[in-house]
């Protein structure tokens, strides 16, 4: 079982906010692009919620990840997962299959 | 234990809300004081007992002798350790808190990690994602159930004794009526687990891989078997090794407990805010019996981040918010602390923040994570917040720092001359300085954090509040102040109208050095505080349309843009011509930050096919601009008005003479000065330290020189091969005595003629003469006097006449920089990158000033001069004599 973000469905999206957190998801908007990442933390699966000083934070033991997901301080070691996503037609949603 | 906890269980059950976990536990501490209490016991009897089993451990583990138990029951026994364990925490899952939440992934993802079975166990435990119903029915029958077998085979008893079951009662009763089990209240920023796993949790957190941990634990349960064995040698090795396991166990529990924060981040006693950064999610409070007559009331108030909270039921009738502050979707607690789950005044009320916004508490109360967090972490490296340019101009006037460019803020100042002259008399205007006390914003206002500029009372407030202050009560219809985006200059004239004087420059109004009894019945005049006179001059062409301090300043120069700057103008990030322009640099909406979508949306609504302009310096978006048939306007913040932002003149466009001028070295129409001060430490005068905010005795006195509004000097910015004319005034022309101070220092008396980059918000929509910087020896820096040129023969020479006396100090006189045509180098300005005209371009300057004394500054010729200097020199008549 993987709980690092499996769920599907349809999220709101905002091409103004650079980091939003959908609940399971971050998504991170910089230089035109967006990329989707699970929320929650590679180590052990807790969600991630925190973007502070240009760092997503995990409030269980602390580990840290760039905007691009990488890792900068563990306990993690491995980055935070790129999730394949899809818009809608009018690029209001974005939606995980 | 076990017995009272199973009971207790089942009682439970009946209030307890398996599809809305953490609601329905809120509603118990709140308006169910039996059930609460029934919680608590169950809580608090399982705790005892695993603490029981603990000690029971340690007992078996530190006996010399084999246990008595058959080596088939100790087998069995072995594996139901775990059980216990999981009744335990799933028991805990069922909060359904914050804390319960993260450690479900946790602990699902550990089991999970499991070979072979991991993932079908995990799913068994846990059940689906988001759904506590097979947690419930294992903690309540599966786990509970075979936990009862393992206890009663090993204990071969059902029923415990009397007098030991009626102890252990009074003990648990006792125990859960005075202390609530713990509850997350969902904004703290901690997480962390039961206590008795926050061992693991902090081995986790030095295990980058956390599959160790289930090496380790089978070790453990490895090592209980064999100490269950007959032979001494396998027994006594494995007890020794597990009496230090428990030993370590111990240790890294007490430091995940005690000593662990936010992020799992060390915390000690001796830091700040210790106690609320380790204990601060949980909020203890006595059993309250009355609590129940609130029942009804409290499942009428709103959910708040998944529960209900206690404040609504006493401030029910609570009015005046925004929408995006209202307390029916934001609550009270995330502002105002105290203790959501309590209906007691005095609990509810325990640790309350009456002022949330103030920069010691905004991380816990605007920056908690789903407000404002990003905003909170800026602002604290801004300018206002940190006073980095104060300080560092300053230390270096006192001659105790080399330049005045550093970072620092307030926490850092000591005890040297400096540090005491900017607690005497500074920093009192930094955005930390605590509010301690509620009401409008005044022109005495200093500091507050985010509210020095979000709070807004109206009329109803206002009465509410005169109210509240004269009976100590909060009337029925309790108004509270608006928090919100409505900055006005009132919020930011008590700070900016000292020093630049930037507010009341803006608005008109240059101080005086004269007395209050002075201007009594006279028109012209204003007091500012009570006893600062100012006369009107002139107010900003912007004012004069309307226009505010944030229609031209954004967000992200007023709370930093999370970037620490030294000098204002180094934050500074709008400038004129990013509105006033042929070529404007524009963003569309979608391109927007989401900081300046969601404050334009709030704003101006729907702003799908607008085009902001943004500013040249930062790439910051004026969310308050459009542009529209090429030409830009601009809509008052507040006002809603709309203004069209003239393009510059030609004269400014123009790319050759004045190209290196700035906007306001032409436009300002006058800006404030002073001169001739002098600073001296008197023991004996009642002062003040505004760090601290408290009186003292002693302070250093500033004993003024005279005032006055006139056109600014000129200075040169340098900025690698650029080079700017801008404004300058006479910042720091001043005598400051140190052996007042101390007499061991090393200078007694310190003397300084610094002028100072400014920014005199006057603008005027015609720029100055040319007379008025060529002939004129202030623009020149040679200070106020009279500027002659006389022609003998067929020579030419410039003479002046100062109008002051010339300083003892330096012999120049009292408001020049430089001398005439002269120049000063080393200590000569406020900032490292600003000097004096120089002398090869002062003679330049009054070349041209000597034209002016015969042509007019409309005429043909110096209309051509503008274009090709050289050649119209080229041509002049015999007739012009020019001076060099």
């Amino acid at each position: 079982m993987n709980f690092t973000g499996k769920k599907t469905g349809k999220f709101p999206f905002n091409p103004n906010k650079e980091v939003d957190f959908l609940g399971d998801y971050i998504v991170v908007n910089e230089a035109g692009t967006t990329k989707l990442f699970s929320a929650h933390c590679t180590h052990l699966g807790c969600a991630i919620a925190t973007f502070r000083e240009g760092k997503f934070i995990c409030p269980c033991h602390g580990s840290e990840f760039t905007k691009d997901g990488k890792v900068l301080k563990g306990p993690a070691y491995k980055s935070l997962e790129r999730v394949a996503f899809t818009f809608d037609k009018e690029k209001k949603f974005i939606i995980v299959k | 234990m076990f017995f009272i906890a199973l009971l207790s269980g089942v009682v439970l059950m009946i209030p307890y809300d398996v599809n809305h976990p953490y609601r329905s536990v809120s509603q118990m501490l709140l308006a169910n004081p039996y059930a609460s209490w029934i919680r608590n016991i169950h809580y608090y009897s399982s705790q005892f007992f695993l603490v029981l089993l603990l000690l029971h451990l340690y007992e078996h583990f530190r006996k010399k002798q084999a246990v008595r138990l058959k080596q088939g029951i100790w087998l069995r026994l072995t594996p139901g350790l775990p059980v216990l364990f999981l009744v335990m925490f799933t028991g805990f899952l069922l909060r359904g808190d914050a804390d319960t939440i993260q450690a479900r992934h946790l602990v699902e993802q550990l089991t999970g990690e499991i070979p072979l079975v991991g993932n079908l166990l995990a799913f068994s435990i846990f059940g689906q994602q988001g759904s506590l119903q097979l947690i419930y029915i294992n903690h309540a029958a599966v786990f509970s159930i075979i936990s009862l077998i393992f206890i009663f085979e090993h204990s071969r008893k059902l029923w415990p004794e009397l007098k030991t079951f009626v102890f252990a009662v009074i003990i648990v009763f006792a125990a859960g009526y005075y202390f609530s089990a713990p509850l997350h209240d969902n904004v703290h920023p901690v997480v962390k687990g039961p206590w008795y796993f926050l061992g693991l949790q902090n081995l986790l957190y030095r295990l980058s891989h956390p599959q160790w941990l289930l090496v380790i634990i089978t070790g453990v349960l490895v090592l209980v078997y064999v100490a269950g064995l007959k032979t001494y040698r396998l027994y006594f090795s494995a007890r020794k090794i597990l009496l230090i396991l428990m030993a370590l166990y111990g240790l890294l529990t007490i430091d995940g407990l005690f000593f662990r924060g936010e992020n799992w981040h060390s915390v000690y006693p001796w830091q700040k805010n210790y106690h609320y950064q380790v204990f601060g999610a949980y909020h203890f409070s006595k059993t309250d019996i009355s609590s129940a007559k609130y029942a009804a009331d409290i499942l009428k108030t709103p959910p708040i981040n998944g529960r209900q909270e206690s404040c609504m039921v006493c401030h029910k009738k609570v009015k005046g918010f925004t929408a995006s502050h209202n307390p029916e979707t934001t609550g009270c607690f995330s502002c105002h602390g105290g203790n959501p789950f309590s209906t007691d005044k005095t609990s509810a009320h325990k640790n309350l923040i009456l002022i949330p916004g103030n920069l010691s508490n905004a991380k816990r109360t605007c920056g908690t994570a789903g407000c404002h967090p990003e905003i909170v972490e800026r602002t604290n490296k801004g300018l206002m917040a940190t006073l980095s340019g104060m300080i560092n101009v300053d230390r270096f006037v006192f001659n105790e720092q080399d330049t005045p460019d550093g970072m620092t803020t307030p926490a850092g100042l000591h005890h040297s001359p400096a540090d005491e002259h900017l607690k005497n008399l500074c920093v009192r205007c930094h955005l930390g300085n605590e509010k301690h006390v509620t009401g409008a914003v005044t022109e005495e206002s200093r500091g507050g954090g985010c509210v020095a500029c979000h709070l807004n009372y109206d009329e109803q407030s206002l009465k509410a509040h005169a109210e509240y202050q004269q009976t100590g009560l909060l009337p029925d219809n309790e108004f509270h102040p608006s928090v919100d985006l409505k900055v006005t200059n009132d919020h930011c004239f008590g700070c900016h109208s000292r020093s630049g004087r930037i507010s009341t420059n803006y608005e008109g109004w240059h101080e005086t050095t004269l007395k209050p009894a002075d201007v009594t019945g006279k028109k012209g005049f204003r007091l500012v505080e009570g006893t600062r006179v100012f006369r009107y001059v002139a107010d900003d062409v912007h004012h004069a349309a309307g226009l505010e301090c944030i229609d031209c300043h954004t967000s992200y120069e007023l709370m930093g843009d999370g970037k620490h700057y030294q000098h204002q103008e180094d934050q500074q990030d709008v400038a004129c011509t990013d509105c006033h322009t042929v070529t404007p640099d524009t963003i569309n909406p979608l391109r927007l930050d989401g900081e300046s979508a969601v404050i334009a949306g709030l704003r101006f609504g729907n702003i799908t096919n607008r085009k902001f302009i943004r500013t040249k310096k930062h790439k910051t978006p004026l969310i308050n601009t459009f542009v529209k048939n090429d030409s830009v306007f601009l809509i008052g913040k507040n006002s809603g008005k709309i203004h069209f932002a003239k393009p510059p003149a030609t004269t400014c466009r123009r790319d050759n003479a004045h190209k290196t001028v700035s906007c306001s070295a032409c436009h300002s129409g006058w800006a404030p000065t002073c001169i001739g001060c002098h600073n001296q430490y008197d023991p004996e005068e009642p002062g003040y330290n505004m760090l601290l905010n408290r009186e003292q005795r002693g302070s250093w006195v500033e004993y003024t020189g005279e005032y006055n509004s006139l056109p600014p000097t000129l200075g040169v910015r340098t900025a690698g091969n650029e080079r700017e004319i801008i404004p300058v005034i006479p910042g720091m022309v001043l005598t400051i005595d140190l052996h007042s101070y101390d007499k061991h220092l090393p200078d007694s008396l310190v003397f300084h003629r610094l002028f100072a980059p400014a920014a005199p918000h006057t603008t005027v929509t015609r720029g100055r003469s040319c007379k008025s910087c060529h002939n004129n020896p202030l623009a020149l820096g040679y200070g106020k006097g009279t500027l002659t040129y006389k022609v003998t023969g067929n020579k030419g020479k410039w003479h002046f006449e100062p109008f002051y006396t010339s300083n003892e100090n330096d012999g120049l006189p009292e408001d020049a920089w430089i001398p005439f045509l002269g120049s000063r180098t080393g200590k000569v300005s406020t900032r490292t990158n600003v000097v004096p005209l120089t002398v090869s371009r002062q003679k330049k300057m009054l070349t041209v000033g000597a034209c002016l004394t015969c042509h007019d500054e409309k005429s043909e010729v110096i209309e051509q001069t503008l274009t090709d200097f050289s050649a119209v020199i080229k041509r002049k008549k015999a007739a012009c004599v020019l001076p060099f």
